[in-house]
């Protein structure tokens, strides 16, 4: 009989699945990345288009709508992030609370998750529609408001598209938070209470140190899903009005489904990867120096 | 942890792999075995081939070798998808055919292309305007100036119709689905006091939507969606351009636009809609369903749309405004012409023995033309039961198709209609290969223009140059 060692073993199971892995996802990546390097469009398709080098990375660059678009993706991930932290701690906290009913709630707060972001950006679309929507309908009703109300216009679009992200996102997060605030031990607080530390500090100096790298976890995938989300702004927005919620990823949805300008969007994908890729090496070196 | 433990917990996860494997190589085994299993032969069937046009009282046909009948395929997107399921068994029947349904879901655009540009065209799919000429020049769909009932097609098809059917150097690369003609509805439960009035002008219509906002009859009287999509913001100004008499483009589709032309009054006329709010602060992101809900609640009076929308905002189960709408005569201009945005339908290019393609021959006349009897049975259901306005013009005479439509309009209405049918224009830009590139461009500087960020003439220019650019970027 065969003994293999820990590591030996983990590597058995582990790279059967790697290879699967690679052999879906190479071929396409680096067929898109030749591709970035073609004038590839829908005329050229079958020939596979002209080797031009770098000249699509050059107009990407020159491109006032890249860059516009880069700058709306990075204020959409800090909205989505400035308000999806708090809300994953927040909600982590009251669901670790002990309450009749907990595991109900619990069910009920992780929904917003189990629906697909699509479906959440209808649901928002017809909750806030100017016209008929569900908070105008309410609201009126209550006689808060005297008229209908625009909720998705020029100056709160990227605000609204952003909240129903976060009402998408935010339970993962907390259900994060609340893994980590599983292993904290409760009489670390009796003890803490007997010394006289307010609830403040308590959460700063016992939940917060428990719960630091889950939500450096979180950071990290929310800043990558928000980066590169597209299903919402689909459902919700089309990257309209104008370009105020066009993001890279509506962008090159639109070069290459739209325009049928395949070198070019292929280009615009690399460009957003390298972006992903450097905000995620921003938080890793971070994480690594925090924790030397 | 114990030695017998880690064993154990090794000694499961090995059984879990080992179970993992077996399933994996069962399922490879079956997937081979019935994959590569030859499959039970099909009844060899006799192909016939209507030669003759339709119109002839009993049709003479030919018959071809006996050949194995492989399915027809058919791909659609879902809408009234109960009327296609029955047209393909009635087609089935009359032809003994054996041809398969397919919906696409989602969008249908991006898959169609998808299995166009995979190699595996389906024989007959829905398409639209714009999108038939980049097929037709990327080889993915088929021409069909040799079908026998063609030259008959050609001469009953609304001509502006008929035009949306055509490539760039004239030739009939799609088939008649539905038609729709933008026109502007009248929400009459808000005119009370102006039954009669038709403004001719923007200037007179601006002044009247101004008063019905002042008066508090509606605080904003237009419903439109300036969104995205070809067929919204894009196909609304060329809409409002084209009642001005401004084409945009010529027959070499050159620009011809400028801030003299009608394009610069179609602008005017929407940043004072902007500017007096006028219309919906959403309208930037409005889909179709949501303009058509929001007209369908009753508050606005007025809104830019398809008239293959009459149906929708007359069902009394979906619509305050049931029973209480009218068309305006024309959208108002200088000229009030009409443009169209049309559903076709396409073949798709693919290798075909003659048999074959007179299969495929029957399929596009049955669903777009006329049945193995000289009879319009698919376009009729699609007018009588859809409410899809007659795409011929000997079927709009049809007693039954215009006693349906009375049921929803007037006779007047019906007049209008049939009036633009036949005057009705087809942008030619959309046959443009570079269409779409500009449709785009065309929406963000018309926003910024709207909006105030740029001025009109400077949005004009800009939109020419780039018009100007993608042409000499694509010949």
């Amino acid at each position: 009989m065969v003994h293999l060692s820990d590591s030996k073993f983990a590597l058995a199971i582990i790279v059967p699945i790697m290879v699967l892995e690679l052999a879906l996802t190479a071929y396409p990546i680096l067929y898109s990345l030749y591709t970035s390097f073609t004038n590839m469009n829908i005329m050229t398709f079958s020939s596979g288009g002209t080797f031009i080098g770098l000249a699509n990375y050059v107009e990407a660059m020159n491109d006032p709508l890249v860059i516009e678009a880069i700058g709306v993706s990075l204020l959409f991930t800090a909205l989505v992030l400035s308000m999806s932290i708090p809300m994953a701690i927040g909600l982590g906290l009251l669901l670790n609370e002990d309450f009749p009913g907990r595991v109900i709630v619990r069910c009920i707060v992780l929904l917003p998750w189990f629906v697909s972001e699509f479906i959440s950006g209808v649901t928002w679309r017809i909750l806030t529609h100017e016209a008929y929507g569900t908070f105008n309908g309410i609201l009126y009703s209550l006689r808060i408001i005297g008229q209908y109300q625009a909720w998705v216009k020029p100056d709160t679009a990227l605000f609204m598209l952003s909240i129903a992200y976060v009402w998408h996102y935010a339970p993962f997060g907390a259900f994060f938070v609340l893994a980590a605030l599983g292993s904290i031990n409760p009489e670390s607080y009796q003890a803490a209470k007997i010394d006289g530390a307010g609830a403040f500090r308590r959460f700063r100096s016992i939940t917060l140190p428990h719960i630091r790298y889950s939500l450096i976890i979180v950071l990290i995938l929310t800043t990558m899903y928000a980066l590169t989300s597209f299903d919402i702004i689909y459902a919700m927005t089309e990257g309209g009005p104008g370009t105020l919620t066009q993001t890279l990823t509506w962008l090159l949805y639109r070069e290459h489904f739209a325009n049928k300008q395949y070198g070019y969007a292929a280009a615009v994908s690399f460009v957003l990867m390298i972006l992903v890729i450097v905000i995620a090496s921003v938080y890793f070196i971070i994480l690594r120096r925090r924790r030397k | 942890m114990s030695k017998e433990e880690k064993v154990s917990r090794r000694r499961f996860l090995k059984y879990v792999g080992g179970g993992v494997v077996v399933v994996a190589v069962a399922g490879a085994g079956a997937y081979y075995y019935y994959t590569t299993t030859a499959p039970t032969p099909p009844t060899p069937v006799t192909t016939t081939a209507v030669t003759t046009p339709l119109t002839t009282a009993a049709p003479v046909t030919t018959t071809t070798a006996v050949e194995m009948k492989t399915p027809l395929e058919m791909n659609i997107w879902p809408f009234m998808t109960e009327i296609v399921e029955e047209n393909v068994k009635e087609f089935n029947r009359q032809y003994d055919e054996n041809l398969e349904l397919r919906q696409i879901p989602g969008d249908y655009n991006v898959a169609i292309e998808n299995k166009l540009a995979a190699g595996t065209p389906p024989d007959l799919c829905y398409s639209m305007a714009d999108t038939n000429n980049k097929w037709y020049k990327a080889g993915w769909i088929q021409e069909l100036d040799a079908a026998p009932w063609a030259d008959e097609l050609k001469r009953l098809c609304f001509p502006g119709l008929l035009d949306a059917c055509k490539s760039v150097d004239g030739k009939l690369i799609a088939l008649p689905y539905a038609n729709q003609t933008s026109v502007i509805y009248r929400n009459l439960s808000l005119l009370t006091d102006y039954k009669d009035y038709y403004p001719n002008t923007k200037e007179e219509f601006l002044d009247h939507l101004l008063e019905l906002k002042k008066k508090k009859i509606a605080d904003r009287p237009w419903c439109s969606t300036w969104g995205k999509l070809m067929w919204q913001l894009p196909g609304g100004l060329i809409s409002e351009c084209t009642a001005e008499g401004d084409y945009l483009f010529d027959e070499n589709l050159d620009p011809t636009f400028d801030v003299n032309t009608g394009i610069r009054v179609a602008l005017d006329f929407w940043k004072a809609l902007w500017d007096n709010k006028l219309v919906a602060e959403e309208i930037w992101t409005w889909t179709d369903a949501d303009y058509m809900g929001a007209f369908e609640t009753g508050q606005y009076a007025y809104t830019l749309a398809y008239d293959s929308h009459t149906a929708v905002y007359n069902d009394p189960n979906l619509s305050k405004v049931a029973g209480k709408i009218e068309f305006m005569p024309h959208v108002p201009g200088k000229t009030g012409e009409a443009t169209n945005f049309a559903a076709l339908y396409s073949v798709g290019k693919k290798e075909r023995t003659s048999s074959e393609m007179a299969r495929v021959y029957n399929l596009g006349s049955f669903m777009a033309f006329k049945d193995k009897y000289g009879e319009y049975f698919v376009p009729k259901r699609f007018a009588t039961l859809a409410k899809f306005p007659p795409n011929y013009l000997d079927m709009a005479q049809d007693p039954e198709v215009k006693a349906i439509f009375l049921q929803m309009m007037t006779e007047k209405e019906w007049d209008w209609q049939q009036n633009w049918m036949r005057t009705l224009v087809f942008p030619k830009e959309w046959r443009a290969f570079w269409y779409p590139e500009w449709a785009n461009y065309m929406y963000d500087q018309v926003y910024n223009g709207i909006t105030g960020k740029q001025s009109i003439p400077t949005t004009i220019q800009n939109m020419r140059k780039e018009a100007e650019d993608l042409k000499k970027k694509y010949p």
